[in-house]
């Protein structure tokens, strides 16, 4: 394994046309980059076209290597430059969040009531973008 | 040991009057007892935030050249209601804006409404104006645009007709889809459940059978003075109750009222609640005067000692069905955790205890700088024995 200190994390959104689908990509990226994946979201369209959100933790170069592999095999990839942010002057800590927040990201610390981002929990799934009652969550570019 | 609000206002005029919130009364309470808590203590703040639609604004625009009836009164698109004298008009925190889509596609994100159009003027931001009229002799002209902000405006007031619920129900969904409601985003199958108030720190909780709150009390109403003005819509006092007396289900409301110059932008939120529409969150703080020690005993009670019930979301609210799937405590909810039906499931709040604590520690620093006194009621709200329990609206005659 590299040295902890020299890893980096990126975030990518890659797709998988519908040949793809069913090969064990992921599992070979590990094994021949050596860097560790995180996925965040994944979903698979009406026509199998697959997308999946993941962060990739290793070397800068291997990342790099590891992008450059999959968009050799026909996988579109674009590297995630859009995050979650909460604008805090619009959070008023009502907690509605927490109900529907599927990762955690968004949860009520208690007892003191307080809602907490954890942004390094978020998987982009973007239900607080309309959920959140004064849209205090927003999509930002990086 | 008994004290009148006379001499609880003089104490507060020279600066010597003990106020502390609801929260810290239930500790004084508990540790001290009643008798004690009841020699110490002068007033205790309470406090709420929290989604309540039955809210809006009184507006005077003043008069345009030449003069409009503004039968029709739009602010950022929001319609207001203009059946009311010429330049008045009433801006409701449900109403939607005009090219809203509503629930299509479902669920509808209802973006902004009028809460938001209230939320921006209480802001000090300039909100687009227009009115359409027939014309009249005294009144000729059909159209008129302009800006307007708080600045800008005779009067501006909220006129809440139904605020400050006593107890709610607690929303659970037991079908097999996610249920979008007024009390937040269900899970199916009994997936979470959430509830609204601020439980032992609420207004009505701790005054639970209307000693001290009446009409003319004055209160905090979005961080500005405001006061009671009457019962509220639904207003229902005969519900069952517990041993302390404390309703086990949604009973009493309040009618509230209040200058929007004063309030704090912080404490009046225009929402979007996905699938459901848009409201007015509002933060409410209401004094209450420990006049014996029965009021010590009233606001001494703990998360532990309220219940509400489990109401089904799926089914039984809209079928307008009786029964409920359980009842469980504030401090579970608080705790983030319930039981129903033998199952731990996790609880969330729509509320803010965050603003609500806030709003009742403003009310408390005013109550100590000798910047608010107590109001004594003009007169009482109605009573267990006064009211009649609500009524259905009644079938169609066949």
């Amino acid at each position: 394994m590299t040295d902890p200190r020299n890893q980096i994390r990126k975030r990518f959104v890659l797709v998988f046309p519908n040949e793809l689908v069913d090969k064990p990509i992921m599992c070979d990226l590990v094994r021949e980059f050596d860097v560790t994946f995180n996925i965040l979201n994944a979903t698979i369209s009406s026509e199998r076209e697959g997308r999946l959100v993941m962060e990739l933790t290793g070397a800068s170069a291997q990342i790099s290597a590891a992008a450059d592999h999959l968009e050799r095999l026909g996988v579109a990839v674009d590297s995630l430059n859009q995050e979650v942010r909460r604008n805090d002057d619009n959070c008023m800590h009502c907690g509605t969040c927490e109900g529907f927040c599927p990762s955690g990201a968004l949860y009520v610390q208690r007892p003191e009531m307080r809602v907490v981002y954890d942004e390094s929990k978020c998987i982009l799934c973007e239900r607080c973008l309309t959920g959140c009652p004064t849209h205090a969550m927003e999509f930002r570019f990086r | 040991m008994q004290r009148t609000i006379a001499e609880i206002n003089e104490k507060i005029a020279q600066g010597g009057a003990v106020v502390v919130t609801a929260e810290e009364m239930t500790r004084i309470v508990r540790e001290r007892g009643v008798p004690r808590a009841a020699r110490e203590v002068d007033v205790v703040t309470t406090g709420t935030f929290g989604m309540m639609c039955s809210s809006g604004a009184f507006l005077n625009f003043g008069h345009a050249r030449p003069r409009i009836k503004m039968q029709r009164v739009l602010l950022n698109d929001v319609p207001a209601y203009g059946g009311i004298a010429a330049a008045d008009a009433y801006i409701g925190a449900a109403e939607l804006r005009v090219d809203d889509p509503g629930n299509q596609p479902f669920p509808g994100e209802f973006r902004y409404g009028g809460g938001h159009v209230i939320e921006e003027l209480v802001a000090g931001r300039k909100v687009r104006f227009e009115a359409t009229s027939y014309g009249t002799d005294c009144y000729p002209s059909k159209h008129a645009a302009s800006w307007v902000s708080l600045k800008d405006i005779n009067q501006a007031y909220l006129f809440n007709p139904r605020n400050c619920y006593q107890n709610y129900n607690v929303a659970a969904n037991t079908s097999r889809q996610t249920k979008y409601t007024y009390l937040g985003i269900l899970k199916p199958r009994l997936g979470n459940v959430s509830y609204s108030g601020a439980g032992e720190l609420s207004p009505l909780m701790n005054d639970p059978m209307l000693r001290t709150i009446g009409i003319g009390t004055r209160i905090l109403l979005g961080g500005g003075v405001g006061y009671v003005a009457w019962e509220g819509t639904q207003h229902d006092p005969t519900v069952a109750r517990s041993e302390r007396g404390v309703p086990l289900g949604g009973a009493a409301t309040l009618a509230l009222v209040g200058d929007m110059r004063g309030m704090r932008r912080e404490f009046v939120r225009g929402v979007s609640m996905l699938g459901y529409g848009v409201s007015l969150a509002l933060g409410v703080a209401v004094p209450i005067p420990i006049l014996d020690e029965d009021m010590a005993f009233r606001t001494g009670v703990s998360d532990a000692d309220l219940t509400a019930p489990v109401i089904d979301y799926a089914e039984a609210y809209p079928a307008r069905k009786p029964g409920a799937l359980g009842r469980v405590s504030f401090a579970d909810l608080k705790r983030g955790e319930v039981t129903v039906d033998g199952r731990a499931i996790p609880a969330s709040p729509i509320s803010s205890l965050v603003m609500a604590r806030a709003i009742a520690e403003l009310l408390k620093e005013r109550i100590r700088a000798g910047a608010f006194l107590l109001a004594q009621p003009v007169a009482p709200l109605p009573g267990p024995e006064d009211a009649r329990p609500l009524q259905p609206l009644p079938e169609p005659e066949p």
